[in-house]
C-alpha cells in the first residue's frame, strides 16, 4: 500500500470549556478525492485551521511526506503544497486572473527597475488555466468572471504553488448546477494528474459522485470512514447524527392560537427567486432550521424591516404590515435578537440600565428628560425576574459573561409586551446552564401568547424546545415537520436538499 | 469620563501655572480677559463640533459656515437693512441649515462624514465669495455694521465692581460671549445627559447597528448632529462679526482644526459615543492659555502652530489608546466564556 501524502494521528484541540476535536485520523493519498463532512460545529473548519497552520492542536501528530510533525506553521503548510480555495474566495477584483495568480511573486523585468514582466506573466499563467480547462485568458480582469470562473482562478494560483493538495471549502455553495458539473470535471482533472483534494461540502450528492473516500465528522470525533462503493448519502446523514437528544422539550401550556406572524411568499435580497411562506401562532415556538448559508438570518432581517423586500407579504395579527425599518417592527410588537449580542445586540459601554430601556425611552422620559428614576426600576425588575447575574444595573453590558449579555438584550424586549419574537441563535456562546434558563424563558413567553420564531444552528436546540420546524434550504423552506415528526435524520435530509425520508 | 475631566483640569491648571511662573504678564486681568473673549466662540465650536464626533463622524465644514453666516449678516445688515433682532433669528436658522446639510449628505448619501463636509467645506467659502456684500457693493467695505442687535454681543461687564473685589485686585471684565459660551454649554450639557436625545446620540455613536435594531431613528440622530454643530457655528460667528463690527470672506478659516483640537483634548472620543460639554470647552481653553503664554514669550507664530499640532497629535494618540484599552476590556470577560 502506498504511504499516504498528507496524514494526521490523533489530533485533539480543545478550546477553553469546548473540544473541538478528539483524537482524530484523518489521511489523504496522492491523487485522492476525500469528502469531510459533518454538521455544523463538527470540527470540520478546527481541521482544516490546523492542515492550513492557522492554529495548532492541542495533541496528536502530523505526518507530511513521511515526516512527522507536532504542529504546522503557515509556512510550511504551504511549502508541503497544500492550498486552500475558501468559501469566500479572496481575489482582487481589479487586477487580471494572471496577475491574481501570480500576486506577491511577479516575474521582474529591467534589473533594478524591477518592473513587472505582464508578457511573462500571462505566459506563465495561460497553461494552468488550459490545465483546468478555463474558458478565460490570463489577461481578463477578475471583475468580469463569474463566481465558478474565479474559483478556478483560485484553484490555477494554488497549481501555480505546486499544490499537492487542495482543500475546497464549500465550493459549490453559490454555484448554478451546471457550474457544479464543471467543478466536479476539474477535480478529476486534479485528480489524473496526481494532485490530491480534500472536498468538504454539505451538499452530499456531490460527494457521492467526486469523493474516492469519505471522512465524517461529529462533535469533533471521526465516526465513520466510508470507502467509495459504500458512499451514500443516507449512510452519511446517519453518521452524521446519531446521538441521543436530550429531552429538553417542555410542552406548551395551551394549544396555539390565532396566527400572529405570516409570511406569504416573501422574497429577499439574498435569493430573489426564492419566496419563503410561514405562519407563526400565538403560543408556539416554530423552530427555523438549516444549515449555514440557507437563508434564514437574511429571512429574518427582512422581516425586521433591516433589509427591504423583494416581494410578498408580511401579515401582522392578520393585517398587512409594510415593514420598512425596525422601528416599524417594533412599532409592530415584532422584537429581533439578533445573532451577534456584541455587534447588534448591545451597547457594551452602556451599563445594564440603558441597555435595558434603549428601545422604550418614551416609557421612561417625562418632558423630553430621561427618567433615571424610572430606569432603574424597570432594569431592576428584569433583573430580577430574569435572574440576570450583576451586582447592580449601573455594570456596563460589556463586563457580563455571554449568557446575562443575552438576558439583557431579551430584557429590552420583554418590559415592552412583545408579540413576536425572533431569535436569532438564541444560545450561541452560552454554557450550558444559561441555556437551560433561556430556553425556559422561552417557553414561559410563548405561554404568555408570544409568536416565536427561532433560527437555529444546534440540533438539539430546535429539536429540544420547538413546537414545529421549518427547514430551509438554498433561500427556500425545504418542509416543516411536526412536533411528532422531528428527528435530526428528518431536518437533515431537508436541510440537504433531499425529500423528507 | 469624569476622571479624564479631572486630569483635563488638573493639566490646564498646570499650564496656567507654568506660563503664570515663566511668561512676564501672563498672570494678569488683561490675559483672563484675552481669554474669555478671544476663546469663548471657539469653546462653542468646539462643543458643536463634538457632536459629529459623538456619533462616530467630522465636521470640517463649521469654519466655512462661520463664514458664510458671518457674510449672510453682513449682507442683511448692511444691504438689506434687516434689522437686527431679525437677523439673529436668520442667521442661527442658516447655521443649523447648512449643517443640516452635511448630515443629509453622511446619512443619505452615505458619504464619508470627512469627504462630505470637505466638499462643502469648499462649497460653503465658496459660497460665501460669491454672496459677498463685499464685492457687490464695493462701497461697503469699510462700513461697519452699527446695528445694537448685533454689536451688543461684544459687551463687556464689570463684574469685578459689581462684587466689589476690584478694589482687591485688578479684576478682568466678563465679555457677553463668555456668558454665551456658559449658556451653551449648560443647554448642550443637559441635552446629552438627561434628554432622550442624548441618549441616542451616544446610542448612535457606541453601536450603530445595535442602535438600529433598537428603533432608535440613527439618521435623523445623525442630521441633528450636525445641525448643532452647524448652530453651533453660526453663535461663534455672531460672536465674531459683533468684535470686528464687519464680516470678511476669509472669516473663520481655519477654525474647524482648532475645535476638532479641542474636542478631542477634551475627550470626545473619535471612535464615537465617548465624551461630553465639560472637555471640548475646557480644551478650547487649554489651547487658547498655551497660545496666549507662547506669544507673551515671544515665541514665533510657525512654532505655535507645530506646538499645536503636537499637542493634537498626543491627544489623538492618547484617545486611540484609551479606546483599544476599552476594546480589549469589553470583549475579555465574553470571549473567555465561549
Amino acid at each position: 500500500m502506498q504511504q499516504p501524502y498528507l496524514e494526521v494521528v490523533g489530533i485533539s484541540k480543545s478550546y477553553p470549556g469546548v473540544r473541538a476535536l478528539s483524537n482524530v485520523n484523518f489521511s489523504v493519498r496522492k491523487g485522492e478525492v476525500v469528502g469531510l463532512v459533518g454538521e455544523n460545529g463538527a470540527g470540520k473548519s478546527t481541521l482544516m485551521k490546523i492542515l492550513g497552520g492557522v492554529t495548532e492542536p492541542s495533541s496528536g501528530t502530523i505526518r507530511l511526506d513521511g515526516r512527522d510533525l507536532a504542529r504546522l506553521t503557515v509556512a510550511e503548510s504551504m511549502r508541503g503544497g497544500i492550498a486552500f480555495v475558501h468559501q469566500e474566495l479572496n481575489l482582487f477584483e481589479n487586477l487580471t486572473v494572471a496577475a491574481n495568480i501570480f500576486i506577491g511573486r511577479e516575474p521582474r523585468r529591467g534589473g533594478p527597475l524591477r518592473l513587472v514582466d505582464d508578457g511573462e506573466l500571462n505566459r506563465r499563467a495561460q497553461p494552468l488555466l488550459r490545465q483546468l480547462g478555463a474558458d478565460f485568458s490570463a489577461d481578463t480582469p477578475v471583475a468580469v468572471l463569474s463566481l465558478a470562473q474565479m474559483q478556478l482562478v483560485e484553484i490555477a494560483k494554488a497549481l501555480s504553488l505546486n499544490a499537492r493538495l487542495i482543500i475546497m471549502d464549500e465550493p459549490t455553495s453559490s454555484l448554478t448546477a451546471s457550474e457544479t458539473e464543471r467543478l466536479i470535471a476539474v477535480i478529476a482533472r486534479l485528480k489524473s494528474e496526481g494532485v490530491s483534494v480534500v472536498l468538504i461540502s454539505h451538499r452530499l450528492a456531490e460527494i457521492e459522485r467526486a469523493a474516492d473516500r469519505v471522512v465524517v465528522l461529529r462533535d469533533g470525533k471521526c465516526v465513520g470512514e466510508l470507502d467509495k462503493a459504500a458512499i451514500h448519502a443516507e449512510t452519511m446523514i446517519r453518521m452524521m447524527i446519531g446521538r441521543d437528544l436530550k429531552t429538553l422539550y417542555r410542552v406548551p401550556a395551551q394549544p396555539p392560537g390565532d396566527t400572529v406572524l405570516q409570511l406569504d411568499g416573501v422574497r429577499t435580497s439574498y435569493r430573489p427567486e426564492q419566496p419563503v411562506s410561514l405562519d407563526v401562532r400565538q403560543g408556539e415556538i416554530l423552530g427555523l432550521a438549516g444549515l449555514v448559508g440557507s437563508g434564514r438570518t437574511e429571512l429574518a432581517r427582512a422581516i425586521f424591516g433591516l433589509d427591504p423586500l423583494k416581494g410578498g407579504e408580511i401579515r401582522i395579527a392578520g393585517a398587512p404590515a409594510a415593514i420598512t425599518s425596525p422601528r416599524v417592527a417594533i412599532g409592530h410588537g415584532l422584537y429581533l435578537i439578533p445573532e451577534d449580542r456584541k455587534r447588534s445586540g448591545l451597547l457594551l459601554d452602556f451599563p445594564i440600565r440603558s441597555n435595558v430601556t434603549l428601545a422604550s425611552m418614551d416609557a421612561h422620559s417625562r418632558y423630553g428628560l430621561v427618567d433615571r428614576r424610572a430606569e432603574e426600576v424597570s432594569a431592576e425588575e428584569q433583573r430580577r425576574s430574569l435572574d440576570i447575574r450583576t451586582p447592580t444595573v449601573a455594570v456596563k453590558a460589556g463586563a457580563l459573561s455571554g449568557g446575562n449579555q443575552q438576558k439583557v438584550v431579551l430584557a429590552k424586549w420583554l418590559s415592552m409586551a412583545p408579540k413576536i419574537l425572533v431569535f436569532d441563535e438564541p444560545t450561541r456562546g452560552v454554557d450550558v446552564g444559561a441555556k437551560n434558563e433561556i430556553y425556559g424563558l422561552m417557553r414561559a413567553l410563548s405561554d404568555r401568547g408570544v409568536g416565536i420564531l427561532m433560527i437555529s444552528s444546534d440540533m438539539e436546540e430546535v429539536i429540544g424546545i420547538s413546537d414545529r420546524v421549518a427547514v430551509m434550504h438554498e433561500g427556500r423552506i425545504a418542509g416543516f415537520l411536526g412536533r411528532d415528526e422531528l428527528s435530526e435524520s428528518a431536518i437533515l435530509s431537508l436541510a440537504v436538499g433531499r425529500l423528507a425520508a | 469620563m469624569r476622571s479624564a475631566s479631572a486630569a483635563l483640569a488638573l493639566f490646564f491648571a498646570a499650564t496656567i501655572l507654568l506660563f503664570s511662573l515663566s511668561a512676564p504678564r501672563f498672570a494678569s486681568a488683561s490675559t483672563v480677559e484675552n481669554l474669555m473673549s478671544g476663546f469663548s466662540f471657539v469653546a462653542i465650536l468646539a462643543m458643536g463640533q463634538a457632536f459629529p464626533i459623538l456619533v462616530r463622524g467630522i465636521d470640517l465644514s463649521i469654519g466655512a459656515i462661520v463664514g458664510l453666516v458671518g457674510m449672510i449678516v453682513f449682507d442683511l445688515s448692511l444691504i438689506l437693512h434687516v434689522p437686527g433682532y431679525l437677523i439673529l433669528p436668520l442667521a442661527l436658522f442658516a447655521g443649523a441649515l447648512a449643517g443640516a446639510l452635511n448630515g443629509v449628505l453622511v446619512v443619505h448619501l452615505r458619504l464619508q462624514p470627512f469627504i462630505a463636509t470637505l466638499a462643502t467645506l469648499a462649497a460653503y467659502r465658496g459660497l460665501t465669495y460669491a454672496i459677498s456684500g463685499r464685492q457687490l457693493v464695493p462701497g461697503l467695505t469699510t462700513t461697519p455694521i452699527r446695528d445694537p442687535w448685533l454689536t451688543g454681543i461684544e459687551t463687556y461687564f464689570d463684574v469685578g465692581r459689581w462684587l466689589g473685589l476690584s478694589r482687591l485686585v485688578n479684576m478682568p471684565w466678563v465679555p457677553l460671549s463668555f456668558v454665551i459660551m456658559l449658556a451653551v454649554f449648560a443647554v448642550l450639557q443637559v441635552l446629552l445627559t438627561s434628554t432622550r436625545f442624548g441618549r441616542d446620540i451616544y446610542a448612535t455613536g457606541g453601536n450603530h447597528e445595535a442602535a438600529r435594531l433598537a428603533g432608535i431613528r440613527v439618521n435623523g440622530v445623525i442630521i441633528t448632529a450636525y445641525a448643532l454643530a452647524g448652530l453651533c457655528a453660526a453663535i461663534a460667528a455672531l460672536i465674531m462679526v459683533a468684535r470686528f463690527t464687519t464680516a470678511t470672506e476669509a472669516l473663520g478659516a481655519g477654525m474647524e482644526l482648532t475645535a476638532i483640537a479641542a474636542a478631542v483634548i477634551g475627550g470626545v472620543s473619535l471612535a464615537g459615543g465617548v465624551g461630553a460639554m465639560f472637555g471640548p470647552a475646557l480644551g478650547a481653553f487649554l489651547l487658547g492659555a498655551i497660545l496666549i503664554g507662547l506669544t507673551l514669550q515671544g515665541v514665533p507664530q510657525f512654532v505655535q502652530q507645530i506646538i499645536t499640532g503636537a499637542i493634537l497629535l498626543a491627544a489623538v494618540g492618547y484617545d486611540r489608546l484609551l479606546s483599544v484599552r476599552r476594546q480589549r476590556r469589553l470583549s475579555a470577560p465574553s470571549t473567555a466564556a465561549t
